[in-house]
């Protein structure tokens, strides 16, 4: 490449990565000011951190949306139609969460300039991640995310349940990232030392592939890093404890956003070896495998359990294992089905993404109370009817009943299913779900049809910021619903 | 020409082995950290076999870049024992189960 062009395409990758780059701006602007402004000042850094996120938008929007796959700094980062889509749905969680931290925070033992910063930094690696394109973009994106995050879960001072939380959450994330480096070590040597994407591609469909055993190895290995992460069955261990102890709004952004920013990454692996003929059999075995437990495992974990921040992480594998069904059929293999797969992907990840950060929303406006055990809901109808009936919209939405955006997410991951001629995993994805009723409805009955406990008075008041919050994301769960072309174009 | 598998990797993929290995099995926290530093070091030792034996200078350009991450994950890792340390006098994993009950 000539001097000049070279010089274009680095101006020109860094106006397309300009949404990260206005994050990280940000994320050092929070920083400075908090060491910077006088004490009582504090108020205004979750402003400075939410226009961060507004600029960012800004910048995603004037990037814009089109069916051509771009490749930034040579090869490093991609941007198309997913990570596009990934990307507007891990800003608007994160404005949200924004606007949800600041009455969380009072009264706790939080530093207020780490923790918008690190949300910030943990966005901006959400996006990276789902952008990258290569194997050590992968790698590094993979744990600017995963570091990000374990500072933020233990970020809370004297309280051992946090801290709890971020060492279960280093332990097990530096354990992923090390078996996702293995596995690109697997796939550099069996390639012949490629590491973009493409080019694996073209090496895997010209044959020049001399062990394709190393080649699978290699996505073994990669996958189960990822399956720590977007918490698959068996891998899945840690995240009922991690959910637990770590902070409301910190869990909900780990819950959605790391999700978001795991499945694109791994669809963009899942692309890169669907059409390589010699897929050995074992591979699509372990998606497959993965799928159906997760399914099982996350659904019936959540019936027996007590708490709602573990049932919602039993929730939250389940509905990893429903998102896994498209890919596991792409890998069947049906590579003519990657286009309905990506739509079906990208619309569940905004359904989940929805629902999920309005059920933790209303947890962290009933905090400390909410935050335990599924008997101190008991009457809230009654306490609080207006967050009442937000949690009883997400968690119908969970289960996935009409007209909600749970019920369309289903529908199109199911259809893929179908369309990939393998009617057993939409009958287990559809069984799952009918368990899944009895535990989403048991905190939906603990809301509406059970007495407070003696002594139990009126619940705080939302703030404004919370409140708005609260009632864009129902909002999002009928416009997404009846609209979906307002997200896919 | 038939295909030489280096010696070298094997080794790296025993010692990822034991690495692996040590997280499952050892509670003691420091030690378990130190098996994780024994994994991401034989993949580095798979990077640097793999850049002998292809001649491709990628992987140590990898290897570079993983030594960094290693170093930065280790000073997040050690401030959230120390962190640990202060609320109890050992950091054993097996006394960590606040969040089971």
């Amino acid at each position: 490449m000539n001097l000049n062009l070279f010089y274009f395409h680095v101006v020109d990758s860094l106006l397309l990565t300009s949404p990260l780059l206005l994050l990280m701006i940000a994320a050092i602007v929070v920083l400075a000011a908090d060491v910077m402004m006088p004490r009582d000042w504090r108020g205004a850094l979750p402003w400075i951190a939410g226009i961060g996120v507004a600029a960012s938008s800004l910048a995603l929007a004037g990037t814009g949306i089109n069916g051509i796959a771009l490749t930034l700094f040579n090869g490093a980062l991609v941007i198309d139609r997913l990570t596009f889509l990934s990307d507007a749905v891990i800003l608007g969680g994160a404005l949200y969460l924004i606007a949800i931290s600041p009455r969380w925070l009072r009264g706790r033992w939080v530093p207020q300039g780490e923790y918008y910063a690190l949300l910030l930094f943990a966005t901006m690696a959400m996006m990276a991640l789902a952008h990258s394109n290569e194997l050590l973009a992968l790698f590094l994106n993979f744990e600017l995310l995963s570091i990000s995050f374990y500072v933020l879960l233990g970020i809370e001072k004297r309280n051992p349940r946090s801290s709890e939380a971020g060492f279960k959450y280093f332990i097990i994330g530096s354990l992923a990232a090390a078996f996702l480096l293995m596995g690109i070590v697997f796939i550099f040597g069996a390639t012949g030392g490629q590491t973009r994407f493409e080019a694996i591609a073209r090496a895997l469909d010209g044959g020049a592939v001399r062990q394709p055993l190393f080649m699978a190895v290699g996505l073994g290995l990669l996958f189960v890093g990822f399956a720590f992460k977007i918490t698959l069955a068996p891998f899945h261990m840690y995240a009922p404890d991690v959910y637990d102890g770590a902070p409301t709004p910190v869990v909900a952004a780990l819950a959605t956003g790391t999700k978001v920013a795991g499945f694109t990454a791994l669809f963009h692996v899942v692309e890169m070896v669907a059409r390589w003929k010699g897929l050995p059999v074992g591979v699509w075995g372990a998606f497959y495998a993965a799928a159906v437990a997760s399914m099982v495992v996350g659904n019936v974990g959540a019936v027996v359990q007590p708490n709602i921040k573990r049932l919602l992480a039993y929730s939250s594998i389940a509905h990893s294992g429903y998102m896994m069904i498209p890919l596991a059929v792409v890998l069947a293999p049906r590579p003519d089905l990657i286009g309905a797969a990506r739509d079906a992907v990208a619309y569940y990840l905004l359904a989940y993404t929805i629902m999920t950060l309005l059920a933790f929303g209303v947890i962290s406006t009933l905090a400390p109370e909410g935050e335990g055990p599924i008997a101190a809901w008991a009457g809230l109808g009654r306490r609080a009817p207006m967050r009442a009936a937000f949690m009883a919209l997400a968690m119908l939405s969970l289960i996935g009943l009409p007209p909600t955006v749970g019920f369309f997410g289903k529908i199109a991951l199911f259809g893929v299913a179908i369309d990939g001629a393998h009617i057993r995993l939409a009958v287990i994805g559809i069984l799952a779900s009918v368990v899944s009723v009895s535990y989403y409805l048991r905190v939906v009955i603990a809301i509406y049809m059970s007495e407070p406990a003696e002594g139990a008075g009126r619940v705080g008041f939302p703030n404004a910021a919370q409140t708005l919050a609260l009632v864009v994301g129902a909002v999002c769960v009928f416009v997404f619903a009846i609209f979906p072309w307002l997200y896919s174009g | 020409m038939q295909y030489m598998i280096p010696g070298n990797l094997i080794l790296a993929v025993a010692i990822f082995a034991i690495g692996a290995g040590g997280v499952l099995w050892r509670r003691d926290a420091i030690t378990m950290f130190m098996c994780v530093e024994l994994m991401f070091n034989a993949a580095n030792l798979g990077f640097i076999t793999l850049t002998q034996s292809l001649g491709r200078p990628e992987g140590v350009a990898i290897f570079l870049f993983v030594i960094t991450i290693a170093a930065a994950e280790a000073a997040v890792g050690l401030a959230l024992f120390i962190k640990i340390f202060d609320d109890r006098e050992k950091i054993d994993a097996e006394d960590l189960n606040l969040l089971q009950r």
